[in-house]
């Protein structure tokens, strides 16, 4: 022991000479994930500052020295109590946070009212994947510390020689949609090419003709429809009410020619012609329109660009696979929470990315929502679900009980926390829960009292005015 | 010569109209269901016409008598310039002169071009994207904007007593109006006098008729308290509200404080101790008016004031001042206290003047920070330790002032250090706390001790910075210069923990303390206070025999 005190390797890092660099290290380096945190969000920041190798490997460091400084004052000194109980303190906190990390579970369950449910979600990118009916497979998917890309695929193996490669990656993609011709066997639609231009806006879309999900869109004060003539002119017949005072609708007229109609205010201007590759005035301010480009018969085709991370978004990654089995080739983009099936040499790929999906070893079902609002107001005052739990080797206790703010459910180890929630069209609600499993709290709390008590004690050890300690200092 | 009785004639019929003052004190208890509350109108009024025009009265007039300014001549108004417009690049956008403080109702609706770009604006907040300066203007103007037509048209004088069943929500004049139009012979008899006494007041107060309208007014308020629903009105805390707006007791506070500092002050200067007491026990007093103002607070809104920076800054300059006089009791140092009475009316006068950054209407809070113990426990030790802090840079400037006067006097730095080693340890172990009851809140209420929200990280980023400084101290790196500039440093980490994690990053959990405005002054602070840190610093370094280091 005497050895080890002595060795130099060991007094540097037992050192305050370490501590202070170490402490302003550390500092700097939260006050950039902070700044990183608002410029971005909480998403890229902890995986780009908080979750990286330097940045653990800072507070291990730290850490280190925190320990060593403790352990190499041996024997310690009266005076010294308070110093030591400090320092164990800390060290207990992050033995506690290291238990949490490793074992510890932060999740998310969304229930509709009378839904059951459990299944709960873990922030942590995952590829799933199942050849016809064989077991569902999951590889981890965040690639925190290596993305694969062309020159560089992450690849696995699949039955029979087959490959399953990740050849691309953003950590932050946004989907594009682009006309493409129909080809045979493919259920096209009229599409064109918009853009909308002015000082403050300027908006490029593809509008499908008939589409649900890319037949228009939505401007804030203004919306923009793609709409077959005869439809609009029956629409309007049987009133305005779902049209927005501001809208510009393209017409596709019975002749196979393109018109326009503006609506400024709620005033109808007068129909008229409209060709590819016009300038067009829509009298909303500075704001021109221009249709690029038009296709007869065209399919919406979803493809993935990196996209530079948004202001308190988010991080919606996406991955371009290649199936090579049987020496046929199949390849495709997967976004954030979507899924695809291919079929490659007769057999089905089903693959879905998301967030990881974990078991409750108990189910809960959402009886009722509540909501309390501030006397005349819409602002929420407080939230709170009635649910029962039932467990599945006690099957057919259900056990109610209310979750709200501040009041979470314990059971099995885990925690269940009234989140948030969202209000659905008819008038019913989803509640959000959190899940957690955080084996390291006791310790956590215990290292927290320890440390505020010994800061507490070096008040009384090192003080100059207050009782006879002091001559032990 | 002139006719006398001509003259007198003439008094009579003018002057009294315009000389005698319309009374508004029973209409200001009248009370009023506003933003989520029951308050009195006096409140409500001086919380419009704040939000509006930026100052609680506007062109010699009261809130009140301008409230019901508007209700009464709703067209003259049109084109007077009283709604606030602060942000300069959306003064150019609309050609307004970058000296025009205000703009009118007239002036904005008759520009297509700016109601659009608000509402767009407004859709992008929807969409949760960050708007700039200029685009969040314009939003608070167009705000002011609704306010005033809000007024003026009745919407927003809730003050018939009769919750609806489902959303609590009381009737307001323009409901009555509407509900009249639609079923003239459906209104209750109760509320048809409610409306022809309003009608009557208003047509007193167009007339001047003073006392016409102090009748009028009693005869509302009387209706309007025979009404069902009353029950939920506490007329005692009402009537406390009106005084505790009337008494400003930290306006007070802020006086008084003054006072005490320019008598505390000249004594410390001329070494006397005849001034000093009569200060010190104005110090006193003046905690004990912030006392006043605080239990006032906390009962007109039934919670501890923890909810926005307003609330902070007036709970951290007064914790500061209890720890100043804690401080000189135990040490029996003046500099405590006249640190103390100087940063207490520079937090207090903050605090009361700029009310678009810090806004001081009581307003109910966020559904996760109610009735929770350990959050109530969480905030006020965080925010105590800001105090501690607080304090400790009013004393690390008696530092900094004895490095300059005393370069070479190692016994009175060494007693000064002492002094402000203390304070700052009382901002350590509070702060510590604080943030460990922070993840044990986090904990308790969302599952996360611990989960890299801004103002946590910022919370330890400000512990580090003094815990630096004592190991410092403690290597023998930072010597008396260093240490004493090394505390007024760190304060600067407070302080972005405090404001800048809300005003300038404006991210994470604790959204609901976020707000705009106010960078240029805490820019120019932190410049202040490095120029004058670079300044003592230097000039130690050239008057002492040895140079400390500050490495």
């Amino acid at each position: 022991m005497k050895k080890l005190f002595d060795n130099k390797v060991f007094k540097f890092i037992s050192s305050i000479k370490l501590a202070l660099p170490m402490i302003l290290l550390v500092s700097v380096l939260l006050a950039a994930g902070t700044i990183v945190e608002s410029r971005f969000s909480t998403a890229v920041a902890k995986r780009f500052v908080y979750s990286t190798w330097w940045f653990n490997l800072a507070l291990l460091l730290l850490g280190t020295n925190v320990f060593c400084s403790a352990i190499s004052r041996y024997p310690w000194k009266k005076h010294q109590t308070g110093f030591v109980i400090t320092h164990l303190g800390i060290l207990i906190i992050l033995a506690g946070s290291l238990i949490t990390q490793q074992y510890g579970l932060d999740g998310q369950i969304a229930l509709d009212e009378g839904q059951e449910g459990h299944i709960f979600q873990e922030d942590k990118p995952t590829l799933y994947y199942q050849i016809d009916q064989d077991e569902i497979e999951q590889i981890p998917a965040a690639f925190t510390f290596s993305q694969p890309t062309p020159d560089k695929p992450e690849i696995i193996h699949l039955p029979n020689d087959g490959l399953l490669m990740i050849n691309q990656f953003y950590v932050n993609a946004e989907k594009r949609v682009h006309g493409r011709g129909a080809e045979k066997g493919e259920t096209g639609f009229p599409a064109v090419h918009v853009t909308l231009d002015s000082s403050f806006v300027h908006e490029n879309q593809w509008l499908f003709l008939g589409n649900k999900d890319y037949g228009h869109l939505d401007l804030g004060p203004a919306s923009v429809f793609f709409e077959k003539e005869s439809d609009w002119k029956k629409r309007l017949a049987g009133g305005e009410k779902d049209v927005s005072e501001n809208a510009l609708v393209i017409l596709a007229a019975a002749d196979g020619s393109l018109k326009y109609q503006v609506r400024r205010k709620g005033e109808f201007t007068t129909i008229e012609t409209l060709n590819v590759g016009d300038d067009i005035a829509t009298g909303w301010m500075d704001m021109q329109f221009k249709v690029q480009e038009r296709l007869p018969d065209a399919v919406p085709e979803e493809t993935y660009e990196r996209e530079p991370f948004g202001y308190q978004k988010d991080l919606e990654p996406a991955l371009h696979y290649e199936i090579i089995y049987r020496s046929e080739k199949k390849e495709g983009w997967l976004g954030f929470e979507t899924q695809d099936t291919a079929t490659v040499a007769g057999e089905t790929f089903a693959m879905a990315y998301g967030p990881l999906q974990l078991h409750l070893p108990f189910s809960i079902h959402l009886i009722k929502f509540h909501l309390g609002l501030d006397p005349g107001t819409d602002k929420p005052a407080s939230y709170g679900s009635d649910i029962y739990y039932m467990d599945q080797e006690n099957q057919g206790t259900q056990v109610p009980v209310n979750i709200s703010m501040n009041k979470p459910l314990h059971y099995r180890g885990y925690t269940i926390y009234q989140a948030s929630y969202q209000a659905l069209p008819d008038g019913k609600y989803t509640s959000v829960f959190a899940v957690g499993v955080d084996p390291g709290m006791g310790i956590k709390y215990t290292g927290a009292m320890v440390m505020v008590f010994g800061i507490i004690l070096m008040f009384w050890f090192k003080n100059p005015a207050w009782g006879k300690k002091e001559k032990n200092a | 010569m002139r006719n006398l009785f001509l003259w007198l004639l003439m008094f009579i019929l003018t002057v009294p109209v315009c000389a005698q003052q319309m009374d508004f004190k029973t209409l200001a208890l009248i009370p009023i269901q506003e933003g989520g509350r029951v308050k009195p109108l006096d409140t409500f009024a001086r919380e419009s016409v704040r939000f509006i025009t930026g100052h609680e009265a506007f062109e010699e007039k009261g809130s009140l008598d301008l409230l019901f300014d508007w209700l009464t001549h709703p067209a003259d108004w049109n084109d007077k310039n009283f709604i606030l417009i602060e942000n300069l690049d959306l003064k150019s956008l609309l050609s307004v002169d970058k000296d025009q403080k205000r703009v009118a109702p007239s002036f904005l609706l008759k520009n297509d071009g700016f109601i659009a770009y608000a509402k767009m604006n407004y859709a992008k907040q929807q969409k949760k994207i960050t708007l700039n300066a200029m685009e969040k203007e314009s939003l608070s103007v167009f705000g002011r904007l609704e306010k005033f037509e809000d007024i003026e048209s009745g919407r927003l004088l809730t003050i018939i007593p009769i919750p609806n069943e489902k959303t609590q929500k009381w009737v307001s004049l323009e409901d009555l109006q509407d509900s009249y139009r639609l079923n003239p012979k459906g209104m209750p008899d109760a509320i048809k006098v409610v409306l022809i006494s309003f009608a009557g007041l208003l047509k007193t107060y167009d007339t001047h008729d003073a006392a016409g309208f102090s009748t009028e007014s009693q005869n509302l308020s009387q209706l309007l308290s025979q009404l069902e629903g009353k029950d939920a009105v506490d007329a005692g805390k009402i009537a406390l509200e009106v005084q505790f707006n009337a008494v400003k007791p930290f306006q007070l506070a802020w006086i008084i404080q003054l006072t005490a500092f320019v008598l505390m002050g000249l004594s410390l200067l001329f070494g006397s101790r005849l001034l000093y007491q009569p200060g010190f026990g104005l110090f006193v007093i003046g905690i004990f008016v912030s006392v006043y103002g605080f239990t006032m607070r906390c009962i007109i809104a039934g919670r501890p004031p923890v909810s926005n920076m307003y609330e902070s800054l007036i709970w951290v300059t007064f914790g500061m001042t209890v720890f100043a006089l804690i401080f000189e009791l135990i040490y029996k140092n003046r500099q405590f206290a006249v640190a103390g009475s100087a940063l207490a009316v520079i937090g207090f006068v903050l605090a009361d003047n700029v009310p678009t950054i810090l806004d001081p209407s009581i307003q109910p809070i966020e559904p996760v920070l109610r009735s929770n113990f350990w959050l109530t426990i969480h905030v006020l030790t965080i925010t105590l330790s800001y105090a501690a802090f607080l304090l400790s840079l009013g004393i690390g400037h008696f530092g900094l002032w004895t490095l300059w006067k005393y370069p070479k006097d190692k016994e009175r730095l060494q007693k000064q250090i002492n002094l402000l080693y203390r304070v700052v340890q009382v901002g350590i172990v509070l702060l510590a706390s604080g943030t460990i009851l922070g993840g044990v809140w986090a904990s308790y209420s969302w599952g996360r001790f611990w989960g890299w929200d801004p103002k946590e990280t910022w919370a330890l980023i400000a512990l580090l910075g003094y815990v630096a400084i004592l190991h410092g101290r403690l290597a023998g790196w930072l010597k008396e210069k260093g240490f004493i500039i090394g505390v007024v440093v760190a304060f600067l980490g407070v302080l972005m923990a405090w404001y800048g994690v809300n005003f300038i990053l404006g991210a994470g959990l604790h959204s609901y303390g976020f707000s705009k405005g106010g960078l240029p002054y805490v820019i120019g602070f932190v410049v202040l206070e490095l120029s004058i840190v670079t300044f003592v610093g230097l000039n130690h370094s050239r008057l002492s025999k040895h140079s400390y280091s500050a490495r």
